[in-house]
């Protein structure tokens, strides 16, 4: 439990800390200058493509392995574990709660800029703003922790955990082609969710269960790589 | 004075991790007891792989890494009473000094509050509310050895150059730590290149070659490393030309040397016993009334030290080979010499 408490601070505190928020609050602005574009060029159908295109389909992507590569540190995840490990704490603990944080912040981090894409590009054929803004942002908040625990799990693999760049690009090729594959990554269920093509025929309700099952999935399999 | 143990403590049985490998480095072979061991070698030696090793940090890809009969790697109730220096610091970047001293106080099974002390004994009591990711590499490396050094009831410290690359700090409280933790029965090793680091911190000197101790001495007897050397001073005086010709016709002093170029105020002299040279150098003042700035024991290089082991080794081998050789020679039908090597 100190493992976990000393792992959990201290991601906590490498999410926080100003230049991570300085550059989460520019993905923010980039979202809203994207969307208000995209419902200057044409009102309907503008939240839509901006949620499934820029928003979930590029921007979380990108913000959440940088968001992973901060909070997880640069190296492989039984060498950041190795920071309390070497005190007496379980590697499996100390990594639980460097996950445990970059979970917490990428969903916080997806949740706000689905929110703030719906908000500002928000079309007559929408559902009301707040509802779709709500929606936005758990869709954005599952999709978040899902996406950390890939990258998590992909930090165990690499000298310098580079698996999960692997996993990023994975997530980029698999997701885009439909089938097994698809249902095996965070972004065909996220655009199953925001009413894009299901993978594997799944409903939203089904997608939304799998991404949940991602999360524990593969910070489970994160920790089984990893020595006590 | 330490009595070191014979018992081993910390066991590295052709130990090697997986970076050591691919650089092509020696498998690990030493097994220590209590006390303060300088393990004297280079990188290529594999002297800044053992505390990775020992602290758990790195596994082993072939043979045994035993510490207090068991393996750091997979027993975290062990690790906490083994702390180490890397040659890279293993630090987080986030927080506040004083964060992660409670931290790791707390993962250790400590209130967090006991950290005052050691950093105001250590002469860094100004550091608490400093930020991590301010730090540089030497005032990571010092933090980390201050985390080391205060280890509660450890079995084993294992600091990777300890004297290079480290932000100013109290030594001789990290030494008196040291001390106290040899004679609570841990195991301390300071891996090392540098003679003198070596004699100011630990109470043995094991020379590592090639992943194995080759040869051992007390640190008291250092001068055995290099046989025929005896031991050496450097004095820094202000006039040097006046000490030297005093010291000239001392029976004490062996050898001396100066050079009026470069370091001109610096003179070494060599003589068989330290003090009867100080005693020299004291005598030599006063007569030639020159003022002593400095006066300090100068340590062998290791590479003088390695050349000296490898004319003691030619030296056992050629003491070998002309006894098989008178062997042969009396009895030629008799079997050859017990196999046991030269002593």
């Amino acid at each position: 439990m100190k493992g976990f408490a000393a792992g959990f601070a201290t991601g906590r505190r490498s999410a926080l800390a100003p230049r991570p928020l300085f550059i989460a609050l520019l993905a923010v602005v980039a979202a809203a200058l994207v969307a208000l574009a995209e419902r200057r060029v044409e009102s309907f159908g503008a939240t839509s493509r901006v949620l499934s295109g820029f928003v979930f389909g590029l921007l979380i992507p990108v913000m959440l392995v940088a968001n992973a590569t901060r909070v997880l540190m640069p190296m492989r995840l039984d060498a950041s574990a190795a920071l309390f490990a070497r005190f007496g704490a379980s590697r499996r603990a100390v990594a639980l709660g460097l996950v445990a944080a970059s979970m917490c912040s990428a969903a916080i981090l997806a949740a706000i800029l689905g929110a703030v894409g719906a908000l500002v590009a928000h079309d007559p054929t929408a559902p009301p703003r707040t509802i779709d803004a709500l929606t936005t942002a758990w869709i954005g908040a599952l999709t978040g922790a899902a996406y950390a625990g890939l990258y998590g799990f992909g930090a165990t693999f690499g000298r310098r955990g580079g698996g999960r760049y692997w996993a990023f690009v994975a997530d980029f090729v698999l997701g885009g082609v439909g089938g097994l594959g698809a249902a095996m990554v965070p972004r065909a269920h996220a655009a199953n969710l925001l009413g894009g093509a299901p993978p594997l025929m799944l409903s939203q309700a089904e997608s939304a269960a799998v991404l949940v099952m991602l999360s524990a999935v593969l910070t489970l399999l994160a920790m089984a790589r990893l020595p006590p | 004075m330490i009595a070191e143990s014979s018992v081993p403590l910390v066991v590295l049985h052709h130990a090697q991790s997986l970076a050591d490998r691919r650089s092509m480095l020696p498998p690990l072979e030493l097994a220590l007891g209590a006390g303060v061991h300088a393990i004297l070698g280079r990188p290529e030696d594999g002297t800044l792989s053992i505390a990775a090793l020992v602290g758990g940090i790195a596994g082993s890809i072939r043979g045994q890494v035993i510490v207090a009969g068991r393996n750091p790697v997979r027993d975290p109730s062990l690790r906490a009473h083994i702390g180490i220096t890397l040659e890279q610091p293993c630090l987080p970047r986030a927080g506040r000094v004083a964060d992660y001293l409670d931290h790791v106080g707390k993962v250790r099974g400590d209130d967090g509050s006991s950290w005052e002390q050691p950093l105001a004994a250590f002469g860094l009591a100004h550091w608490k509310s400093r930020r991590m990711s301010e730090l540089s590499r030497a005032e990571a490396r010092t933090l980390e050895l201050l985390v080391a050094a205060t280890t509660p009831e450890p079995f084993a410290i294992a600091l990777t150059e300890p004297g290079a690359d480290i932000a100013p700090f109290e030594r001789q409280a990290m030494r008196a730590a040291l001390l106290r933790a040899a004679q609570a029965g841990a195991c301390v090793m300071i891996m090392t290149a540098s003679t003198v680091d070596a004699a100011e911190l630990a109470t043995t000197i094991q020379l590592l070659e090639r992943g194995q101790i080759t040869r051992w001495v007390p640190v008291d007897e250092s001068a055995a490393l290099v046989p025929g050397r005896g031991t050496a001073l450097q004095i820094e005086v202000d006039l040097p030309r006046l000490l030297v010709a005093a010291l000239a016709d001392d029976p004490a002093v062996s050898g001396l040397d100066w050079s009026p170029d470069g370091h001109r105020s610096m003179v070494s002299i060599r003589g068989e016993d330290l003090d009867q040279l100080a005693l020299a150098v004291a005598r030599a003042a006063q007569s030639a009334g020159v003022k002593v700035r400095s006066i300090t024991p100068a340590a062998p290089g290791l590479e003088e030290i390695r050349a000296a082991s490898s004319g003691l080794a030619l030296a056992a081998y050629h003491a070998a080979y002309r006894a098989y050789y008178a062997y042969q020679t009396q009895s030629p039908s008799a079997p050859p010499p017990s196999r046991e090597p030269p002593r």
